[in-house]
């Protein structure tokens, strides 16, 4: 047996004493003195030890409780549901339908090496980047990785919800067309907010990602549409993860738009023109509510759901016919024949001619040692303002234009509405232009000369008008005077009040011209369809009453046409068609304008018939269908 | 060798006594550590009882054994311990990216623990049988020999690799040396050469990780949801719990899991936010209580190799209570080191239990026992 040698001295073996403290010799101080050393370094550890957790507990202790709170607590939106688009018969043109979307709450997610194969995993190709904010704070704040997840990811994410910390899949009600193209430069479309729209809304609760009306009524009426979004204050894990929530304030949803439109009509108008670039705007005449409003070529605001692919942009944006833009709102022509409304009345306002006076046509006009045309070579012969306006007579307008001067003419014309906007709200508006002398001085720097009256008395010359404008101006002519600005929403629903009253009509103005010179007009235009003579009489009707005024305008003056036939396309006249009905008490007054037709605007008085008829006996061929019904329901 | 009854009279119930309530306090952190609000507790806190028993079992086994007849089988312990280490290099399981754990059927066992019970053991018969009391101090002829034998299993532990344990048995060394003594000169050559030695160390032996928690702790704040992000959510939860503490079951730091690792080496930060500085002085005294009583037991031990033992055993659980807990609160980088009695782990705790029963063993054996003539 080894003995180890000991710190005391060498054993004593007692017998008599069961045992005996050994204690360590005093021959081995320093040992002792370097063990207090020992302990003492150790106790000033643990002073260490406990005077900092005593300085972020006791003294730092209310600013961690904070942080920890911070930690715990989210504040999450919730969600208003868009208020739904529909007719003025509670057809839907925008819906909502159930759709998932993949979020991420930034500051839960994983470092991008691991973020990457995560996503790639669910078929997401994404920049890890774009996920990361910019501000500390938002990192928060959930944004949307993927919208429209389709199911079968969806299923997969949910079984693997583990492997995906910080991400969620949420049920979100994402916008819907039902009827595509249908009124799409109207209805317009969302699209995520901009960083410039965020910083302009900042107290209305936007995230990054939300989508928002970025064109037409889903635009104008976002504020409306969109409701209040809730609150839900929950309690988190560190993986973002819901653990309860702690309070709750629910949304408001959206308030439903009822239209003035008529998709009935709307879509009649859109199948008229399918084969033409052009609108037609159908108003009703005794209040200014557009019942139709088609632009052709369109576009399927569908696709910008939820996000346009930019393929899809690229087109869209390069499209040389423009599908983007609402003609009836945004394109402007010359308005050609139709002007003469304008002209006529102007000529009988200001009194320089009665509805009996007569002018001789030989088929042309000298003025200043230019000679004017008329469309027809052989003329019209001696005639009054009824046969002017059944003819089409230029020589006569020519004549007015001469008598009355560019100004006055301009006046009425402004009175009537065109060379301003109508006040329609609903996307970005032209107003045309009405040139007048002061505008010629201000815009060209030069005088106007007598001659150019000539030109514009027929709607030539510098003028232009959009179809909106001319609708709104034969809507006045058929309800005797008076200028509504045209309006798009009847009223705006909410569940509380489902069926508010209709919102008014707004006057904008109220002709100052005698009403048996309106009637003159009147009796012009109902002879245009009704007079075998007359330019519309494709538009005649045996059983309504109809009246109308055609239009064949230049697209170009007519010393730079090539004397090529056929023209090519953009060189070819616009061709327009303006009609109301019932004759004697009218509720629909309608606007058809084909761009570089080619062709008389008569050839399509037969369109306007169509939609006329269709109107006043609410019989369409063709049944309201929606393309599809997924609804999301409240 | 027949145990004596008079043993019994000098059972050391102090250590028993410190180191029972401390497990206590642990049992109930593990308890509230891991339920769930929802599925109620995980049964770890069962499992961690389970553990004590097999720990209490195997440090009463420890306390039969006289430590000089243990001591005199060090070599033979210290050679299994090294096959052990190898045969973990070889075939042991990988967790988190360290090949640590050598599997047994159920039990999964982290050897490199044993490897501080043993080392206290081989050292402390060394260095008693080299430096009899009395001799001259230390100097740097005597250190090669124990560098040595400290050195085997740390390169073994590094290769797991298991930094911070490797560097407990550093630890341990260093406080052996200490006491018995190092010549003034030796001490400041071997500062002077660590202190070189730190570039050197700092690029070859620390992997990438290692030198970013270090980087991190000078300043944790630029970066605190990639790697500071353990050791501020730490130091929200150990502030968050202020005087009182959240309550047991409260600590929405650890039960959300923003604390990391929360049932093992951060248990500490679940005891500050849930009991908050009451529970820290508690905790922190019953340690103290632990470690002076440790030290008495050195300071009034039979013989030098008893002093050397209970100065090893008091050694190891201070380094390792002092940074596990300052790695909590944000003093040290965070390392990978279980805190002694607290922290979930069979291993950690058999470990921890192997050298209390040391420590018992050097206090009950202090008297000398008078031998009846044959």
């Amino acid at each position: 047996m080894a003995r180890y040698s000991s710190l005391g001295a060498p054993g004593v073996h007692d017998d008599e004493v069961l045992y005996i403290q050994r204690p360590l010799p005093p021959a081995d101080e320093g040992f002792r003195r370097r063990l207090w050393g020992f302990i003492i370094t150790v106790l000033i550890g643990f002073c260490l030890l406990l005077g900092r957790t005593w300085q972020l507990q006791v003294m730092q202790g209310d600013y961690f409780l904070r942080l920890s709170e911070q930690n715990r607590l989210r504040s999450l939106r919730t969600k208003s549901l868009r208020g739904k688009i529909l007719d003025r018969h509670g057809y839907v043109l925008a819906d909502n339908r159930v759709a998932y979307t993949l979020m991420a709450i930034p500051a839960d997610l994983p470092p991008n090496d691991q973020l990457l194969p995560l996503l790639r995993t669910l078929n997401i190709d994404l920049d890890p980047e774009m996920l990361r904010p910019r501000r500390r704070l938002a990192a928060l704040k959930p944004v949307p990785i993927q919208r429209d997840f389709p199911r079968d990811q969806v299923a997969y994410f949910a079984e693997h919800r583990m492997d995906f910390p910080g991400m969620f899949v949420e049920a979100e009600p994402l916008r819907t067309y039902p009827y595509g193209t249908l009124a799409a430069h109207l209805l317009g479309y969302l699209g995520e907010i901009s960083e410039l729209q965020l910083q302009h809304s900042k107290d209305l609760g936007y995230y990054l990602g939300d989508l928002v009306g970025q064109a037409g009524l889903e635009q104008v009426s976002e504020p409306v549409l969109r409701g209040q979004p809730g609150v839900r204050q929950v309690e988190v894990d560190a993986l973002g993860r819901e653990t309860q929530v702690i309070a709750a304030r629910p949304a408001t949803p959206g308030m439903d738009l009822v239209l003035t439109l008529d998709l009935q009509l709307q879509q009649l108008a859109e199948q008229l023109l399918e084969e033409h670039r052009g609108s037609i705007v159908a108003i009703d005449p005794r209040n200014g509510q557009i019942l139709a409003l088609a632009s052709k070529p369109a576009f399927d605001p569908n696709a910008f759901i939820p996000r346009l692919a930019p393929a899809m942009w690229r087109a869209l944006s390069t499209d040389p016919h423009h599908p983007l833009h609402n003609r009836a709102t945004q394109g402007q022509y010359p308005p050609g024949s139709v002007f003469k409304i304008v002209t006529a009345l102007a000529a009988l306002a200001e009194g320089v001619i009665t509805p009996q006076s007569t002018v001789c046509c030989p088929g042309h006009y000298d003025y200043g040692g230019r000679t004017f045309h008329d469309w027809r070579p052989s003329g019209h012969g001696c005639i009054q303002l009824r046969q002017a306006l059944t003819q089409s007579c230029d020589v006569y307008f020519y004549h007015l234009g001469q008598l009355l001067g560019i100004d006055r003419l301009a006046h009425h014309a402004n009175a009537l509405g065109l060379g301003q906007p109508t006040g329609f709200t609903v996307g970005l508006e032209k107003s045309g232009l009405i040139p007048s002398s002061q505008w010629k001085r201000q815009a060209l720097g030069q005088p106007w000369y007598a001659g150019e009256t000539i030109s514009v008395a027929i709607g030539q010359g510098y003028t232009t008008v959009t179809p909106l404008q001319v609708a709104n101006m034969l809507a006045t002519v058929a309800n005797g005077g008076t200028l509504y600005k045209p309006s798009i929403v009847l009223r705006q629903e909410t569940l509380h009040d489902p069926a508010p009253p209709d919102t008014p009509p707004t006057v904008l103005h109220q002709l100052r011209v005698p009403p048996q010179h309106i009637a003159a007009v009147q009796q012009g235009l109902w002879s245009v369809v009704n007079d075998p003579r007359g330019t519309g009489k494709q538009a005649h009707h045996d059983q309504i009453a109809i009246a109308g005024k055609t239009g064949t305008a230049q697209a170009v003056p007519l010393a730079e046409r090539s004397r090529k036939e056929p023209l090519p396309e953009q060189y070819r006249d616009h061709a327009w068609f303006a009609a109301y009905a019932p004759f004697e008490a009218p509720r629909i007054a309608i606007v058809v304008m084909i761009e570089h037709a080619g062709k008389h605007g008569g050839d399509f008085a037969g369109y306007a018939k169509t939609l006329i008829e269709a109107y006043l006996r609410q019989s369409y061929p063709v049944a309201a269908m929606p393309l599809h019904t997924t609804k999301f329901t409240r | 060798m027949a145990f004596d009854r008079r043993l019994a009279t000098n059972f050391d119930w102090g250590t028993l006594i410190l180191s029972l309530a401390i497990i206590t306090l642990s049992i109930i952190l593990l308890y509230s550590a891991t339920s769930d609000r929802t599925e109620g507790p995980s049964g770890m806190h069962v499992k961690q009882l389970m553990w004590m028993g097999v720990g209490l079992a195997s440090m009463f086994v420890v306390l039969c054994i006289d430590y000089q007849t243990l001591c005199r089988h060090a070599y033979v312990l210290y050679g299994a311990l090294l096959v052990s280490l190898i045969i973990v290099l070889l075939f042991g399981r990988v967790v988190n990216g360290s090949q640590r754990w050598l599997v047994l059927g159920p039990w999964h066992l982290q050897t490199s623990e044993l490897a501080k019970p043993v080392l206290i053991l081989v050292l402390a018969r060394y260095f008693t049988e080299h430096t009899p009391a009395g001799t001259a101090p230390l100097t740097y002829r005597d250190l090669p020999l124990p560098l040595l034998l400290v050195g085997l299993p740390f390169i073994l532990i590094v290769k797991q690799p298991n930094l911070s344990t490797a560097m407990v048995l550093v630890v341990i060394l260093c406080a052996m040396v200490l006491i018995i003594g190092l010549q003034g000169k030796t001490l400041c050559t071997l500062l002077l050469l660590s202190a070189s030695a730190l570039p050197l160390a700092w690029s070859l032996v620390l992997k990438e990780y290692q030198r970013e928690r270090l980087l991190t702790l000078l300043n944790p704040q630029p970066d605190l949801l990639g790697l500071g992000y353990h050791s501020w959510q730490s130091k929200i939860a150990i502030g968050s719990g202020g005087l009182w503490g959240k309550g047991l079951l409260a600590g929405t730091q650890s039960r959300l899991s923003f604390l990391p690792e929360r049932h093992t080496d951060f248990i500490f930060a679940v005891l500050a936010e849930e009991v908050g500085f009451v529970g820290v002085v508690l905790l922190v005294g019953l340690f103290g209580c632990l470690l002076v009583h440790g030290f008495t037991i050195a300071y009034r031990s039979r013989d030098r190799l008893g002093a050397l033992i209970a100065t090893g055993v008091v050694a190891m659980l201070a380094v390792q209570i002092f940074l596990n807990i300052g790695m909590t609160i944000g003093l040290v980088p965070i390392i990978g080191l279980p805190l002694p009695l607290m922290s979930y782990g069979g291993s950690s705790l058999v470990m921890t239990f192997l050298c209390l029963g040391l420590l018992m063993n050097v206090r009950m054996r202090r008297f000398k026992f008078g031998v009846f003539p044959s």
